[in-house]
């Protein structure tokens, strides 16, 4: 948002005042210089999505408007009709006129930004909804909302010449981008009743009816999957541009036999027990403060008994329970009024087992000389199998955006063996344990807590692991361990360590031709316990 | 003199004095070859033993004072007023008290005009000759290049020096007590075999056979550097886990554990996030290939479904859309720890429970983002919860890691509402920075979980914390092991 806007928008408040009241309107300020300031708006609240939303909840924080303005949306004569054939293809569709705006590029700006968030928000990448905007002056109503085959052609916004859809879907960016959300044998269309193409939603509008810094009056068409998307997009759209000076005429939608009417009009009520809100916020909050929160929330509160009836204009979708006006009420009342109450009662617990475990388990390790290693779960599937040369059905998770992490570990071994690697130019010694979860991989996931303890070094010998393990079970563990020889892919020599016949981990020298891999210089001898 | 048994610095002082003749205690220590404290020692045993004198002379001492250094220098001060004088021809006595003190000054007239000089007239200093005048300096000369006894001196030096001393500040006595070191006569016969061993390094033999008592260790070079020593230690996020664990502790809170892979329906849909929200996409959540669950509440199944679907009993009107249990039964790796301690209150109905565990997002890693972070939640159900005494919990929690200012915000989170933000002050950086998320879990969450009473919670990665504690820059060190760090970073405590 930038200051010039503001000032010109909102004169009654001085901007430094505005950045510092943003932060409570339940906005995040990303950057902010003397010319403006960039904010992030929570997906819950679309009507912040232009300087002309955010203004209007200003306002109300600021106490200069209250409640909500009651304004009629004249319903007039634009009408839309739907085809049968757009039922199973994209049903639903809102459309109203704006009149007498007056355009310039800061107010375009904020309604091709609004359109982008909306489509990528509510409209989840334009396959809930999709909006255009159009030049009122160039169409001849009714409109019709029907659908074509891919031989049909029109010219495509920004384009010269006439393009079939088929065209459009495979050379333009919109058709690559958005044209697999109506891959059927029918396309949507919007045109008037003179054949003008409008819109082939959701990938592209026409360019007979594009708008521009002298376009006074517009048509808005909201297309989707998702009636109630489509419907709070619509509201969301006429609310904004109303508050840019528009007047609103509602628009007809003939459906299957129907008559539907857009932007609605209609309040929403939720009534709340006062109770609740005292009992959620902490706080005891008077009457009247509970009144004038609501009201600088930009809602209509009227008492009712010991509940609170709220009136909600429709472009509020985020309020879909009662809890919902508890945090309009924490918003208009201020934050800042609520104190923090630490008056809790003490609780006796105590550490979790685990927990007192490893820690004694990390400064035994410790007192003989290991430093600890942290490494990741998901790691890369190569460092697990290939690259030590081991055979292993591990869990690999879709899409990873990094060859790096696309495997989860079965084993601490590796990551330990990488820690020696990328230590190399280290002074010695390079003794690493690492304590950490392993998912062994089967018809259910098996998550086991292990401990894995590496030293590299001259002369290092199988009998130095095996005093290790011998002196940490004899702090730890107190179990009888049996050490049976038994063969590694990735081991020279190799043990698994059992106790009362059940395997509680292995122990061995790395293989030379894995530490050449590994780029290792010295011996490495490990051992892996479940914990 | 029989069985004289002498301890190795004795033995080696007397060689010393046999080879080196007598001398003072600096003269002693040096033929020794050891550190005069040491020969300090060794003559105080010998002397005992009636080995050694020790003679003390006390002796005057001449030395220059103050005046007399500075008339070394610049002249005495009736010669340096009679130049002055002499250089003007005259010069009024109030301006020739602008170059010393009034009280010399007078006493330097007195002397240049006895000295026929200079005469005063009417105030005014009027030279009486042109050539200029200069007092010898022999007896100053001598004494400062080291003629420090009166017998170092000949007639009239010695009558000069009187002259000097009763002018205060130019010559000097000083006391000085002069001490002579010398073997005993005749005791050169009884002296034992005065070779010492030396050595660098003390033995178990030589405690054992009490050897080191003859073994002079030599003197040790402190100041030479020592190769370096690495230290082993835990991870630093080890380190900050296990203090924020206690910390937990401390408030009363439990920890508990869980499954790293959960089902879609145990981390999100449970947590009412709807089907098709964007953070469930592949691009945002890793999806475990070839895993699916089935879950087998099926009654918790049905609530969750039909709260997302119409708000079920919970007030809420819900997302309106046909809930699918095939999307909720697909594996993931957790995207928050959330979805452990819900599990947890979905088991035990109440209590203040936290976990610390890994959480992941499909991110591409580079020095602020990474596919995998730790994460803490807490929630407390049960007793009495509202924001105002979560935000007592959080004043708490943060007081205990040494963060005294708190600031809260209103924010948006799917699962909870109200829901806040906070940021602490970090003297650190100067700057206020973004630690919690927190809010009361929506009814559309703890209902179907049967949850009577509102739950609050909190949650926050650890990796952030730890950048900023351990002054780490590029956030995939912490997983990167290198011993640079792991031996050397600064412990939490003194890093805040």
């Amino acid at each position: 948002m930038t200051r010039k806007r503001l000032e010109q928008l909102y004169p009654e408040r001085k901007y430094d005042d505005i950045v510092s009241m943003l932060p409570y309107l339940g906005l995040d300020i990303e950057s902010l210089t003397k010319e403006y300031v960039k904010v992030e708006y929570s997906p819950n609240r679309p009507d912040f999505s232009t300087d002309i939303g955010i203004i209007r909840g200003l306002k109300g924080l600021f106490g200069d408007e209250l409640g909500i303005k009651r304004r009629g949306f004249a319903s007039g004569k634009i009408e839309i009709n739907v085809d049968n054939s757009l039922s199973s293809i994209r049903p639903y569709i809102a459309g109203f006129l704006a009149l007498g705006l007056t355009l310039d590029e800061d107010s375009i700006k904020q309604i091709i930004s609004m359109q982008e968030d909306l489509h990528h928000g509510i409209g989840r990448d334009r396959k809930k909804v999709a909006i255009g905007f159009h030049d009122l002056s160039v169409m001849i109503p009714p409109i019709s909302y029907t659908t074509v085959d891919h031989d049909f052609s029109f010219v495509p916004l920004n384009g010269v010449a006439p393009m079939k859809v088929k065209e459009i879907l495979t050379k333009t960016e919109q058709g690559l981008k958005y044209g697999s959300l109506v891959n059927g044998a029918r396309f949507p269309l919007l045109m008037d009743s003179n054949g003008t193409v409008l819109s082939l939603p959701p990938i592209i509008n026409g360019n007979a009816t594009k708008i521009s810094e002298n376009t006074k009056n517009l048509f808005v068409d909201i297309t989707g999957t998702d009636n109630i998307a489509v419907k709070l997009s619509a509201s969301i759209i006429a609310e904004t541009l109303w508050d840019m000076g528009a007047s609103i005429v509602r628009g007809t939608v003939n459906l299957q036999g129907q008559k539907l009417y857009y932007p609605e009009i209609s309040l929403n009520e939720v009534k709340i027990d006062r109770k609740q809100i005292d009992q959620l916020l902490g706080i005891n909050i008077p009457q009247d403060q509970l009144l004038l929160s609501l009201l600088k929330s930009r809602l209509e509160p009227a008492l009712d008994n010991d509940q609170i009836k709220v009136n909600i204009p429709h472009y509020r979708g985020d309020i879909m329970h009662p809890v919902d006006l508890v945090e309009e009420v924490m918003i208009g009342f201020g934050l800042f009024n609520i104190k923090p109450d630490a008056q809790f009662y003490f609780n006796a617990t105590h550490s979790n087992y685990r927990t007192a475990r490893n820690t004694i388990i990390r400064q035994v390790l410790v007192g003989l000389g290991f430093s600890e290693a942290v490494s990741p779960v998901l790691t890369s599937e190569t460092l697990l199998t290939e690259s030590i040369k081991r055979d292993a059905r591990v869990y690999s998770v879709s899409f990873s955006k990094s060859l790096e992490h696309n495997a989860i570990r079965d084993m601490l071994l590796p990551g330990c063996i990488k820690t020696v690697s990328v230590n190399q130019q280290e002074p010695a010694p390079h003794r690493f344990f690492e304590i950490g979860d392993v998912i062994i991989a089967g018809d259910v996931p098996q998550q086991m807590e292990r401990l894995c303890i590496v030293e590299e070094g001259q002369g290092i010998t199988m009998t130095s692991a095996k005093s290790y393990i011998e002196a940490i079970n004899s702090i730890i563990f107190k179990q009888k361990l049996e050490y049976t020889n038994s063969e590694r892919p990735y081991s020279l020599r190799a043990a698994t360590i059992t106790s009362n016949g059940k395997t509680v981990g292995e122990i061995g020298e790395v293989h030379p031709d894995v530490l050449a891999a590994f780029k290792i210089k010295n011996p490495v001898i490990y051992s892996e316990l479940y914990l | 003199m029989d069985n004289l048994s002498l301890h190795p610095l004795e033995k080696k002082v007397v060689k010393a004095l046999l080879e080196g003749g007598e001398g003072n205690i600096e003269h002693v220590a040096a033929l020794a070859g050891i550190s005069i404290d040491q020969a300090r020692r060794a003559t105080e045993w010998l002397r005992a033993k009636g080995l050694i004198r020790v003679e003390e002379k006390r002796e005057k001492l001449l030395m220059l004072g103050e005046s007399g250094k500075m008339a070394l220098l610049y002249g005495f001060p009736e010669e340096r007023i009679a130049n002055l004088v002499i250089e003007g021809g005259s010069i009024s006595v109030q301006d020739l008290g602008k170059s010393m003190d009034k009280n010399e000054l007078k006493a330097a007239l007195g002397r240049a005009v006895k000295n026929g000089w200079i005469e005063i007239k009417n105030g005014m200093a009027v030279a009486k000759t042109k050539e200029k005048v200069k007092i010898e300096k022999t007896l100053l000369d001598k004494i400062a290049n080291g003629a420090t006894t009166e017998n170092q001196l000949n007639a009239s030096e010695l009558k000069n020096l009187e002259e000097l001393l009763r002018r205060p500040g130019y010559v000097e006595y000083k006391d000085l007590i002069k001490t002579n070191i010398a073997l005993e006569k005749g005791i050169t016969q009884s002296l034992p075999d005065l070779n010492v061993a030396e050595s660098t390094t003390l033995t178990a033999e030589m405690i054992s056979s009490g050897k080191w008592k003859d073994t002079v260790f030599s003197k040790l070079d402190i100041s030479a550097p020592a190769p370096p020593v690495f230290v082993p230690r835990i991870h630093p996020l080890s380190e900050l886990i296990e203090y924020i664990k206690e910390v937990m502790v401390s408030l009363g809170f439990e920890e508990v554990e869980g499954q790293i892979i959960r089902s879609s329906f145990w981390n999100f849909d449970v947590l009412f996030t709807p089907q098709d929200h964007p953070a469930r996409d592949m691009h945002d959540t890793f999806y475990v290939e070839g895993l699916r669950f089935n879950e087998s509440d099926k009654q918790l199944v049905e609530r969750v479904k039909e709260t997302h679907q119409n708000g079920w009993v919970t007030g809420s009107t819900g997302w309106k859309y046909n809930w699918n249990a095939d999307i909720a039964n697909k594996a993931v790796l957790r995207t928050h720890t959330t979805t452990i301690t819900a599990e947890q209150l979905y088991k035990t109905k109440k209590g203040r429970i936290f976990t610390v565990g890994r959480v992941f997002r499909n991110e591409k890693p580079d020095f602020k983002h990474l596919v995998e972070l730790h994460q803490l939640d807490a929630v407390v159900a049960g007793e009495e919860v509202s924001i105002s005494r979560l935000m007592g919990f959080l004043t708490a929690f943060y007081s205990k890691l040494g963060f005294k200012r708190v600031k809260f915000w209103p924010t948006f989170f799917p699962y909870t509402e109200p829901s806040m933000q906070s940021m602490i002050y970090s003297d650190k950086l100067n700057d206020w920075i973004e630690l919690c998320g927190m809010g009361i879990f929506r009814p559309e969450v703890t209902k179907p979980l049967g949850l009577d009473g509102p739950v609050m919670a909190w949650g926050m990665g650890l990796e952030r914390l730890a950048m900023l504690i351990y002054d780490i820059d590029d956030i995939r060190e912490l997983y990167e092991n290198r011993l640079s760090l792991l031996r050397n970073y600064r412990p939490f405590f003194t890093s805040l």
